[in-house]
């Protein structure tokens, strides 16, 4: 079973809407991770509930410099740096770093991907670098479910 | 000046070596073991005389504190420290600016600058955030008082380190002669901290009352490590405080409390050792080993004997000499090799000018210049260094000259009281 056995082919992009735009369509659209490609078409980033957390979190602590806020009184100034983000365009937002597999991929690899880091999705792009398609860990599971009571 | 190849060699090295240092394009230890390693290479000095020259009473004591620190901070003891102390000061920002400065001052002036404004400058930014105000004025003057509490014990600051294991002097030598200046110079340069950053350090209650909501003690994670560690901690204290009596050199009461701490906390060894910052290790190694060379080939004599026929060997001026000369160096660049050369070289001058017993206001100067100078630039020492990058990755960069403008100034106002002290304590 190959990663294009998996993954969802219909998804939904951002190309340069703000954050605020993409949240909203996430509401809408009932969807999670957002890929986020260029004129070309190309992949550049995914933008995820988790990465947006962090964007609005100060550096030091994102950087890890301050490991522990468990004191620290429900910080307004993230309430603030939240809403300053949701005007901000996607492109600034994303992770830029992110994985990314081949339609042939074998399942396995992809579902040790996500057991060895805390990430939310596979992006699945062709030679081109353009977007075949999306895999989340429930993706994975599912299928390999259907795959188990079949055989 | 008797010039040979084995001085030449000796001294190109040495200055080489500082260039290269300077330059920060390679790993400060490297740096230094090439040198020392290529004197060996060149025959200026063997191995055996490389490792005598290598004072492993400083590198006991930094390695032993490093791990102690290293154990305790797990505890979260110093967020908490600097949480309490802007409660303390009921978030009103001037007093936290005071409270949050005079720990870092006092943690300065027993543990290792570094790690000290390592652990509390985070934990000021996000007192500032909530404060709602830039958090520049708090952070420079944090950087200030790293600094001058650590020139007050001879365990707060590497030249202090240095000095006191060459000359043989003891903690309590170091607060009685140092110390005791340390607090008039910190009250000093809050005054015109005041002037300069008064008017804006001004909140609404609302932030203040913010400050108060802080739990500092969830900030503590591990109460029966803090209380080993704080156990520790004041046996090592103790230790350092008595350690003249008991005969002890204050590598041996760091190692000791090291290793009995990773003992009663049975924590893993090689994690602990991980930590420990080697590159300051091997930089020590390094450098030593190249003032031996230094050393061996009358470098140092020679230098010292410049000096004496510059000064006319007289006590007032070579004293003040020493003192602004290393208040400067040590602003300008990086103190440490600048005080390795100058030990050598303050001893060889003790002949012309009366003896060991003598000379030891030469020493204070020499404390006190190369410990305060680190205030003059955003270079000056390495705290600074650390709390410039922080604040940069924090979307608050530090700038060269605007730290500078202020901090020079500042820097030679404790240069001044110092020279007061010095005159009317030993020079009269």
């Amino acid at each position: 079973m190959k990663a294009s056995d998996i993954m969802k082919r219909e998804i939904v992009t951002v190309s340069n809407e703000t954050v605020g735009e993409a949240l909203d369509l996430m509401e809408e659209m009932k969807i999670r991770q957002l890929p986020v490609v260029n004129e070309q078409g190309e992949v550049i980033g995914v933008l995820s509930p988790r990465k947006i957390l962090s964007a609005a979190l100060p550096r030091y602590i994102t950087e890890g410099l301050l490991e522990d806020v468990s004191y620290a009184p429900d910080i307004s100034g993230y309430l603030e740096s939240f809403k300053g983000l949701t005007s901000r365009n996607v492109r600034e937002v994303m992770d830029t770093e992110f994985v990314k597999v081949s339609p042939d991929t074998p399942t396995m690899e992809i579902a040790t991907i996500f057991t060895r880091l805390s990430i939310d999705s596979v992006v699945v792009a062709d030679d081109d670098n353009r977007l075949a398609g999306l895999i989340t860990p429930v993706d994975v599971v599912f299928r390999l479910c259907e795959y188990a009571k079949a055989g | 000046m008797h010039l040979e190849t084995g001085m030449l060699t000796a001294s190109s090295i040495f200055i080489i070596t500082y260039a290269v240092l300077m330059a920060e394009k390679f790993n400060r230890a490297v740096v230094t073991m090439l040198g020392a390693t290529l004197l060996v290479f060149l025959g200026i000095v063997n191995q055996e005389e490389l490792i005598e020259g290598v004072d492993f009473n400083t590198i006991g004591l930094l390695v032993g504190m490093m791990t102690i620190v290293l154990i305790s901070q797990k505890t979260g003891m110093f967020q908490y420290l600097a949480i309490k102390s802007a409660k303390i000061a009921k978030g009103e920002p001037w007093w936290v600016l005071v409270s949050l400065g005079t720990v870092t001052a006092v943690l300065s002036a027993l543990l290792d600058n570094v790690t000290t404004v390592l652990l509390t400058v985070p934990v000021t930014i996000l007192i500032a955030d909530e404060l709602k105000l830039d958090p520049y004025p708090f952070l420079v003057f944090q950087i200030f008082a790293s600094n001058i509490g650590g020139t007050a014990t001879l365990i707060g600051d590497p030249p202090n380190i240095m000095i006191g294991s060459a000359v043989g002097l003891t903690f309590l030598d170091f607060v009685l002669n140092v110390g005791v200046i340390v607090p008039l110079i910190f009250i000093a340069t809050l005054i015109p901290f005041r002037l300069i950053y008064g008017k804006r350090l001004k909140v609404a209650a609302e932030q203040k009352a913010r400050i108060m909501e802080f739990r500092e003690d969830e900030a503590i994670k591990d109460v029966p490590l803090l209380k080993k560690s704080l156990f520790v901690l004041g046996l090592v204290t103790l230790g350092f405080i008595f350690h003249g009596q008991l005969h002890l050199e204050a590598a041996t009461i760091a190692l000791f409390g090291a290793a009995l701490l990773v003992l009663i906390t049975n924590e893993d060894f090689h994690g602990t050792m991980e930590g420990i910052e080697w590159t300051t290790v091997f930089f020590f190694v390094g450098l030593f080993g190249i003032v031996a060379g230094l050393e061996k080939t009358g470098v140092i004599e020679s230098l010292a004997d410049w000096m004496i026929a510059a000064t006319g060997g007289d006590m007032v001026t070579t004293s003040l000499a020493i003192l602004w000369l290393s208040a400067v160096a040590s602003a300008i660049v990086d103190n440490i090799p600048f005080v390795a050369t100058m030990i050598p070289m303050i001893k060889d001058m003790a002949p012309a000018m009366g003896g060991e017993g003598a000379i030891m206001p030469l020493w204070w100067a020499l404390s006190l210049g190369a410990c305060l100078g680190g205030n003059g630039s955003i270079i000056g020492a390495s705290a600074n260094v650390i709390v410039a990058g922080i604040s940069e990755r924090s979307g608050h960069p530090i700038r060269f000259f605007k730290f500078f403008v202020i901090a020079f100034p500042m820097m030679l106002l404790s240069i001044v009281i110092s020279t007061v002290y010095l005159y009317l304590r030993y020079l009269i």
